[in-house]
């Protein structure tokens, strides 16, 4: 799976690069000044040169989702860091400190980068089929702060229903806890395509398995379903996606 | 009624709304007193806490009479003078019963949400985005109480308003976060923030025995204020070198304990690292700001606990891993378990051991609300904290 959070760390590093890159282009003295570094010409256009390598990087992983731009950027980290070193200006320990500061972030950034690349060159090159046979099975579990003989005899409270189609199993927990219930749903061969038409009506089966199993606990719990302005209805997935905005609900006063 | 609502970033608007009504049996309405504002409105209010929508109803810290309850509230009657905690908790869960009622398992209807972010979801909390349940808040004339049985505190004498509203958040969480630095007499505790939450925080671990306090801030009436009502050494960060200068005051041990009462919005005067954290949490490649927090760390004697009351909301970047492992330090940290503090702080303000009130500055209508909070963010005409009468 190129998983969401990968995309996310793309779109946010490569949004990173570009800021970071108009920053030398537009204003390379002040950069130089900031960053600890001399403000000599020669240091100047060092500066410059990276602006314009970090907003071609930049450009480059927001407008692709191929890892190869993370790597990119875990190269130019790699200059970046000694770099930062030879234009410095020798001067006072004040100076050298700020300098050290400065490296420590570069380095850090480099830490960020390498994770990110090695994330989406793995997701990138993943085997896929058993992956796929795992999604149409899907589970959900919560532990009930009752005795397990009490959580099943009220199994048939679940609103909605839990075991029409989920085989529901019961533990005690341990450290006296009380019982874990968990719900499995397998969607076996009728899968892709009904998870693709739930997406789209917003009846994901797995989400709804977890909805109406924290409900279950809910109210096993708590004696009723809870309800907030922004979910009147209580937990539910496709109110979570568009919620209600936070006031109250009631007749206008 | 009116109520004071989130309608985007640093933007509040006092609204007519609808009044609210029992949706739960164990819901009671409550016709408020008096309410205040936060630092963790503040997040709201400035963009960085995911999930709000426009026209939300804010604020988690408010008191007053209880005007409607449902079949399910045994213990509460119409005209009862209550304070509310922040944190919304079911009482019945395996959190609750261990006493982390911040971290209750049923109160946060949108659990689904947070998980993505957090992996687990913490409890519902009034007025606090949509990410810990949507729930309308209590800068308004009245608000719906979930759990009313479970959370409320009784108010059964006459002190005012503003010696008891605290109990709602901050007091109780100055105090969690002193607890967490397990005092036992003659500790250093370095609290940076001396914000409403980093005064009580110094105030209590006062109460709690430690010999020395030391607040860090950059504003000099905040600094004041520690100083004379806590008895606190300061220490300004824009005019000298923190990790130095406590290093010093402690002659090379460094403090016991340091609170963080600062949180995601931490400000620093070092350029580089400031413009750092502000790129990237502009391009949301990190939510939070970390001077405070890693410099809590640095500061921290070996084997020392960092205890974090200051609000965090994602991911942080230079987190000092390193300093933090190898010298054995402890992190403790959460949103406040206030339900469990509510009955032995009310019992510490009877007996005259504290007013917490002394942090007030403002007390202004529930109208003013939007004025309030521009004058609490920008620490504007010596602003510490506001309080709004309904
Ligand atoms: N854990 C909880 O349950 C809980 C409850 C309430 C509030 N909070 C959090 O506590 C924090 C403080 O709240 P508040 O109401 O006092 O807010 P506030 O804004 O009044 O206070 C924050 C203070 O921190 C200072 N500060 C900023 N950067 C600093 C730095 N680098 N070093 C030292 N001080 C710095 C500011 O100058 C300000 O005085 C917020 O993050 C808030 O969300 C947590
Ligand atoms: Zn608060
Ligand atoms: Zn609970």
């Amino acid at each position: 799976m190129a998983s969401r959070g990968t995309q996310a760390l793309h779109v946010g590093l490569g949004a990173f690069s570009l800021a970071l890159g108009a920053a030398p282009l537009v204003a390379p003295r002040a950069v130089a000044r900031v960053a600890g570094l001399s403000t000599r010409p020669p240091v100047r256009g060092v500066l410059r040169a990276v602006g314009v390598r970090e907003l071609a990087v930049g450009t480059g992983l927001l407008a692709t989702r191929r890892p190869a731009w993370l790597w990119a950027r875990v190269a130019q980290d790699v200059i970046d860091v000694p770099l930062a070193s030879v234009t410095t200006v020798r001067k006072s320990g004040g100076e050298r400190a700020r300098m050290a500061r400065v490296t420590a972030f570069l380095v850090a950034v480099t830490a960020a980068d390498v994770a990110a690349a090695i994330r989406a060159t793995r997701s990138a090159t993943g085997a896929h089929s058993e992956e796929r046979r795992r999604q149409m099975v899907f589970k959900a579990a919560v532990t009930i702060r009752l005795e397990e003989a009490e959580v099943r005899s009220r199994l048939p409270e679940a609103d909605p229903p839990l075991s029409t189609e989920a085989t529901v199993t019961f533990a005690p927990a341990p450290g006296g806890r009380g019982t874990e219930v968990r719900a499995v749903l397998d969607k076996g061969s009728g899968g892709p395509v009904g998870k693709a038409v739930g997406a789209v009506t917003g009846t994901d089966p797995g989400r709804q398995l977890s909805d109406a199993i924290r409900r279950f606990k809910q109210v096993l719990e708590t004696g009723e379903v809870v309800r907030s302005e922004g979910s009147p209805e209580g937990t539910s997935a496709p109110r979570t996606r568009k919620q209600r905005s936070a006031e109250p609900v009631g007749a206008k006063s | 009624m009116r109520a004071n609502c989130w309608m985007g970033r640093t933007s509040v608007e006092v609204r007519d709304v609808p009044d609210p009504t029992i949706l739960n049996e164990r819901d009671a309405i409550v016709k408020i007193t008096s309410t205040a504002i936060c630092g963790s409105d503040l997040h709201l209010y400035d963009g960085f806490i995911p999930t709000m929508e426009k026209g939300d109803v804010l604020g988690h810290e408010f008191m007053g009479e209880v005007v409607e309850v449902g079949s399910g509230v045994g213990d509460l009657r119409p005209g009862d003078r209550v304070v509310v905690p922040f944190p919304i908790a079911c009482g019945a869960c395996n959190a609750c019963a261990a006493g982390l009622y911040s971290v209750c398992e049923n109160s946060n209807p949108n659990a689904g949400m947070a998980e993505k972010l957090w992996g687990y979801a913490g409890a519902g909390i009034f007025g606090y985005s949509h990410l810990t349940g949507g729930f309308a808040g209590g800068q308004a004339q009245y608000a719906r109480v979930p759990f009313a049985d479970v959370g409320p505190i009784k108010i059964e004498n006459d002190l005012p308003d503003e010696k008891v509203l605290f109990l709602s958040d901050i007091f109780p969480t100055g105090f969690m976060g002193a607890e967490m630095c397990d005092i036992t007499g003659g500790e250093v505790i370095a609290v940076w923030g001396a914000g409403p939450v980093g005064l009580l925080a110094m105030a209590s671990a006062r109460l709690l025995g430690a010999e020395r306090v030391i607040a860090i801030d950059r504003f000099d009436y905040r600094l004041q204020k520690a100083a004379a009502e806590v008895g606190a050494e300061t220490i300004d960060y824009e005019k000298v070198d923190v990790e130095e200068v406590l290093k010093d005051l402690t002659a090379g041990r460094g403090p016991d304990a340091c609170i963080d009462a600062v949180g995601m919005e931490a400000h620093t005067d070092l350029a580089p690292l400031q413009l750092y954290d502000r790129a990237k949490q502009a391009v949301r490649a990190e939510t939070d700001r970390g001077p405070a927090l890693r410099q809590a760390i640095t500061s921290c004697r070996n084997g020392g606990t960092v205890s974090v009351i200051g609000v965090y909301g994602g991911l942080m970047d230079k987190f000092p891993v390193g300093s933090w492992m190898n010298r054995g330090i402890t992190m403790r940290t959460g949103q406040c378990h206030v339900q469990r503090y509510t009955r032995p702080l009310l019992d510490r303000i009877e007996r005259g051991e504290i007013d917490p009130s002394f942090v007030i500055s403002h007390r202004l209508p529930l109208e003013e609300a939007p004025r309030g909070y521009e004058i609490f963010k920008q620490k504007q005409d010596e602003c510490t904290k506001v309080v709004l009468s309904a």
